[in-house]
């Protein structure tokens, strides 16, 4: 009889258990599904800080080697260093910079050359953000 | 029976045993489809309805009995090869100007939704869309320039064919396009609507640039830029800006100040980008004395004294002319100790002299004019509650300007700016008139001198330079405002000569509170009155302290703080120390401190009291430490009588 009782309260219990259970897988899915969203949020917004955070320090890369390669240069440019800069300047990933350099090496007079120098400076300088 | 050229059919058919078969009844019609399937209903005399199209019926359940022919109504038969059912010939539709156009977007649909794009020219009226070139079976529908269309199928390419035809049976050549059909397996839609929410949540993800091959952009031939030939900064601002000698001001300044002339060439100070050198410094200019040539200490022999500024009025006649025009200096007690100005630059980019004064001093002021003057007056204005720095700061993008340079050295022609008058402020009438020729000067000046902005000034206290002996330096004596804070001293020349104008000569007077002696009491501070507050001096031949000799400068020493616990002393260069003293507080010995620019001393000083510990010890604290050792002699006491109960047992 208490063998019986015993098997018939097993019985009820089982059901009870297994749902218990998958409530509680249930809600560690939906906490580590959420820690998830956030965790690759937070992520995401690292590597834009950092990608923001690269791209000054390129920025200030080319604008060293403008410096150097461009306005400090006695001869002719030759044709590795002006791939390389069209290689940085591609690599700045930035519309602004990329369309003051186009229109810097499309330049025909000297006084437009001087003045897209300029705009160029100004563009290059205004992107360099110091932490 | 016959048979309209569109499949529909009309008419009888007779049969001996079932009768006549109407073809076109009441609530019925037999057509022939684009197949070449007949549907509809007839209806026989003597068997009632004949259904053609058998699916459409209950009663033919799973069986699907057709009649077909060959024949093709003549829609069917516009792609030239649906058999040979005869009837209507194609007749070519003149295409409109550019000919006939048809084409789809997107190129590649996912979701199989397309739209079609179609030219048919001015006559077309319809349009037969299909996905095969036999037009079987094929889409009819009017012409309109699009339509949306749906690819069906399996994923791949397909292919549109599509012809337009008018009303007079006139038909296009046919025209086809393919279009990429990529559809997508439900896996796939799931991972791009997760993909969608993730984004959703986290942002898009960045994507990769496309590759670009640098060499084929970049050509052999440098560009015009490139090849050395131009100069790419422009040279003259550049050289315009490196090679500006100093600013007109400054020159005129160090001419006035040689001290200061004689550090500009030591420290090579000679073009305007060299100003940068400065910041960060604090120039002090020399006073009155100092300025005129004469010692600032009486030597005596055997004897060493403080130094000691000369009134105005005991200065020599030679001494009175080397003194610098236009430059107002600042004394105090009794004309005996000079203010040293410290030279600093105004965010505005103007040369300021600073001095530092106590609340409520005296202050005695000379200014030498450069010609015969009308008047010469002076108001002490509101600048600020907050002194700001004194140091030599150089804002470099207002310096690049130079514009600020262009101002003459302390003085200016007088600005066009609103002065409000404190209540009491007597001379109003008289400050009216002055504004009125300000305002009447400052209109004919040049416009790098007229000002840039109108500012408020809260006018504290007006007052008139006098020249009682005639020497020609007008001299002033006002008392520094009461409250704590920073001040202007503006001086107005007024020449008699129209050309000459109005001259304004600032003076920024940063006015320190006096000092005050106190005692801590928590994060309270309570004032002590009656604190006797001495100061020493360190005489530089014993190398000792001596109590400072405040009489000569119309001053006390030692002072007795007030009800407010302050005190104050305006003193020479020097080295001192504070002393204090009072009963019921442990004595102050401060330590040296260096005065250079002959200002105020007025250290907040902190007394402690001798029994300090009284106030930890208080009434609160001995009642509750008395009934402590009441409670534990009440222990004692029990136990004892415990033991003496047990023995007593025993």
């Amino acid at each position: 009889m208490e063998l019986q009782k015993q098997k018939i309260s097993d019985g009820v219990n089982k059901p009870k258990i297994i749902l218990v259970l998958i409530l509680i897988l249930l809600a560690g899915n939906v906490f580590l599904g959420v820690k998830y969203f956030s965790v690759v949020k937070e992520l995401r917004q690292d590597q834009a800080a950092l990608q923001a955070q690269k791209t000054g320090d390129k920025v200030l890369e080319f604008t060293k080697l403008f410096i150097e390669k461009v306005l400090k240069a006695k001869t002719e440019v030759d044709f590795e260093t002006r791939l390389r800069f069209e290689a940085a300047v591609r690599d700045l990933e930035d519309e602004e910079i990329f369309a003051q350099w186009q229109r810097f090496i499309e330049s025909r007079t000297e006084v437009v050359a001087q003045e897209e120098v300029k705009n160029l400076l100004d563009v290059l300088v205004g992107k360099i953000k110091i932490e | 029976m016959s048979n309209t050229d569109e499949g529909t059919l009309s008419g009888y058919a007779w049969s001996e045993n079932t009768g006549w078969i109407n073809f076109n009844p009441t609530f019925g019609g037999v057509s022939i489809d684009s197949s070449g399937n007949f549907s509809g209903h007839a209806w026989g005399e003597n068997t009632g309805w004949i259904v053609f199209n058998c699916t459409t019926t209950d009663s033919c359940a799973a069986v699907d009995y057709k009649i077909k022919t060959d024949w093709r109504p003549r829609i069917a038969r516009l792609g030239g090869g649906g058999g040979g059912g005869g009837g209507g010939s194609w007749t070519p539709l003149p295409p409109p100007p550019g000919g006939f156009l048809f084409f789809i977007t997107p190129g590649v649909s996912e979701s199989g939704e397309v739209t079609l794009y179609f030219d048919g020219g001015p006559d077309a009226e319809k349009i037969a869309i299909a996905d095969n070139p036999n037009f079987d079976p094929a889409t009819y529908m009017d012409y309109a320039t699009s339509t949306s269309w749906t690819l069906s199928g399996t994923s791949g390419e397909k292919k549109l064919y599509v012809r337009f035809f008018d009303r007079y049976n006139h038909y296009s050549e046919i025209l086809s396009r393919a279009v990429v059909y990529q559809k997508k397996s439900i896996v796939e839609k799931i991972k791009e609507a997760a993909k969608k929410i993730v984004e959703g949540i986290t942002g898009p993800k960045p994507t990769e640039p496309p590759e670009v091959i640098i060499e084929e952009i970049v050509s052999r031939e440098a560009p015009l830029v490139f090849q050395g030939k131009w100069w790419l900064l422009p040279r003259k601002p550049i050289r315009e800006f490196v090679l500006a000698p100093l600013p007109k001001a400054i020159v005129n300044l160090a001419q006035k100040f040689p001290t200061l002339e004689k550090t500009f060439k030591e420290v090579g100070i000679s073009k305007i980008t060299d100003i940068t050198k400065l910041k960060d410094v604090a120039l002090i200019l020399p006073g009155l004395t100092e300025r005129s040539g004469l010692p600032i200490a009486e030597i005596e022999p055997g004897k060493f004294a403080l130094p000691r500024g000369i009134p105005v009025a005991n200065l020599s006649l030679k001494a009175k002319q080397q003194l610098p025009m236009e430059i107002v200096f600042a004394k105090t007690g009794g004309e005996l100790i000079d203010f040293n100005p410290t030279l600093s630059v105004t965010e505005e980019g103007e040369l300021q002299s600073k001095i530092s004064t106590i609340s409520g001093r005296n202050l005695q002021l000379a200014v030498k004019p450069d010609k015969l003057v009308k008047s010469v007056r002076g108001y002490v204005v509101f600048k600020s509650k907050k002194p700001q720095e004194s140091s030599f700061q150089f804002p470099f993008n207002r310096l690049a300007a130079s514009l600020i340079f262009a101002n003459p050295v302390f003085a200016h022609p007088v600005r066009n700016e609103p002065l409000i008058f404190v209540e009491g402020a007597k001379p109003r009438s008289n400050f009216s008139k002055f504004l009125a020729s300000l305002t009447r000067i400052s209109s004919g000046a040049s416009p790098q001198e007229r000002p840039v902005e109108v500012e408020e000034k809260l006018v504290l206290l007006e007052f008139e330079y006098t020249d009682p002996d005639g020497d020609g330096i007008y001299t002033a004596e006002i008392q520094a405002p009461m409250v704590e804070g920073e001040y202007e001293i503006i001086t107005v020349i007024e020449y008699e000569d129209p050309d000459a104008g109005a001259r304004a000569i600032r003076l920024i007077t940063v006015v320190d509170p006096e000092g005050y002696v106190y005692e801590q009491n928590g994060d309270k501070e309570t004032r002590v009155p009656g604190a006797i507050v001495s100061l020493f001096f360190m005489d530089p031949e014993t190398k000792q302290y001596e109590l400072w000799s405040a009489k000569e400068y119309q001053q006390e020493n030692p002072q007795t703080t007030n009800v407010r616990g302050t005190y104050s002393f305006l003193v020479p260069n020097g080295l001192y120390y504070l002393k204090v003293e009072t009963p019921g507080y442990l004595a102050y010995d401060g330590k040296p401190f260096d005065v250079r620019e002959g200002s105020g001393i007025h250290i907040n000083i902190e007394l402690k009291t001798k029994y300090w510990w009284l106030q930890i010890v208080d009434w609160k604290t001995i009642l509750l430490a008395a009934v402590m050792i009441l409670l534990l002699y009440n222990f004692y006491r029990d136990k004892i009588r415990e033991r003496l109960m047990r023995s007593k047992n025993l």
